[in-house]
């Protein structure tokens, strides 16, 4: 195994834990959020009620992380963790 | 139930399944999956969404310190992802069109199949077996610590093993899980590849091919933001924990243990699925 490959292997660890760690953050952060302030019957998630119950659009989900949005920010770390991996295989080429 | 307890008790059942799933090297997807719809009654499809981006999170966590101690295979590991990606799109695709009712009963199927594997001792694969054609030729070798020296080995059928990691990514789009024992079991078993690395590249190619498949979840809606949270923290929460606690614990009983639990899992899946309550 050559030196590259190994410089690589490392890079690609630190990638990945970086945005796992980065994402979860993000995630707890809405979940405070989302826990802090709606207080009553949790909704009801037997049914499964099609696309446009959750729906992401990008600049929504940014627009209202910054405003501190719950489920925006949630969906956001959600975005961050898919893109993690993603962007592990990218950094290979 | 109010939404604090709600996610509460979601959260703190996840946490039991990441570190039970990380201790006995199962993984948490094939028991959050069937728990969030059988305890909760929650919605198939929500609870495999919830379980698939957690998966993606568990399994990247742990690939960081595996690359690092050099047991994975990048190589291998990124020329099986081709096959387990695709894998995982069709899978992803296929739970739309396939019915609740198959779902569970192929889940079923799988939980009973891991509960066996678990369980059943398998001899390790001699190391001097014959090369594949391609593995040259694709390089696919390497050479992994053992006892302070690296030691070689190659991949052997190459193509048989590429298939299997196929279908191991559908079921892994299709179920929402990381399908590590599947993908194991192909590089262990069928490409001969060393028992530590197959399963820490098996680890490796988990986190993008449930990628892959969550980019169709979330366009159709599987994932719902306040339970996949609730879901994910506890999950990666528990994972690390059981990770950590790996060194030491009694993992043999607790195996035996947990594979009980996983049969009583599959069983009640496939009666639900056979008798239509799905």
């Amino acid at each position: 195994m050559g030196t590259t490959d190994q410089r690589l292997e490392i890079a690609m660890g630190q990638m990945l834990r970086v945005g796992v760690t980065a994402a979860a953050i993000v995630v707890f952060v809405g979940g405070v959020f989302y826990i802090c302030h709606p207080v009553g019957p949790h909704p009801d998630y037997s049914q499964f009620r099609g696309a446009s119950a959750a729906g992401y659009h990008i600049g929504s989900i940014v627009s209202g992380s910054f405003h501190f949005e719950s489920k925006s920010l949630i969906e956001c770390g959600i975005l961050l963790l898919i893109a993690t991996p993603i962007c592990r295989v990218c950094s290979a080429w | 139930m109010n939404t604090l307890y709600f996610s509460l008790a979601i959260c703190t059942t996840s946490i039991s399944a990441g570190f039970l799933g990380a201790l006995t090297g199962l993984g948490g997807g094939v028991v959050i999956v069937p728990v969030l719809y059988l305890l909760f009654k929650i919605d198939l499809h929500y609870a495999i969404g919830a379980s698939l981006v957690s998966v993606i999170a568990t399994s990247s966590g742990a690939a960081a310190a595996y690359v690092r101690d050099g047991y994975s295979n990048i190589r291998i590991g990124m020329f099986l992802e081709v096959a387990t990606t695709s894998g995982a799109l069709l899978g992803a695709y296929l739970v739309a069109k396939v019915s609740a009712s198959w779902i569970g009963i192929v889940f079923g199927a799988v939980l009973l199949h891991s509960a066996r594997a678990s369980l059943h001792h398998v001899d390790p694969v001699p190391q001097n077996h014959e090369e594949s054609a391609l593995a040259p030729r694709l390089n696919l070798r390497g050479s992994y610590p053992v006892k302070g020296r690296r030691e070689q080995y190659a991949a052997d059928h190459v193509r048989a093993g590429f298939g299997i990691v196929f279908v191991a990514g559908t079921l892994s789009g299709l179920l929402g899980i990381g399908s590590g024992a599947v993908k194991v079991l192909a590089m262990d078993q069928v490409m001969k590849l060393p028992f530590k690395v197959s399963t820490t590249t098996s680890n490796f190619m988990i986190g993008v091919t449930a990628a892959a498949s969550a980019g169709v979840y979330l366009s159709r809606g599987y994932i719902l933001p306040e339970l996949a949270m609730a879901v994910l923290l506890g999950m990666l929460g528990g994972s690390l924990a059981g990770s950590r606690a790996l060194i030491g614990a009694r993992v043999k009983t607790l195996r035996r243990a947990f594979a009980v639990v996983i049969v009583a899992l599959g069983a009640e899946m496939i009666f639900n699925g056979l008798t239509g309550r799905l």
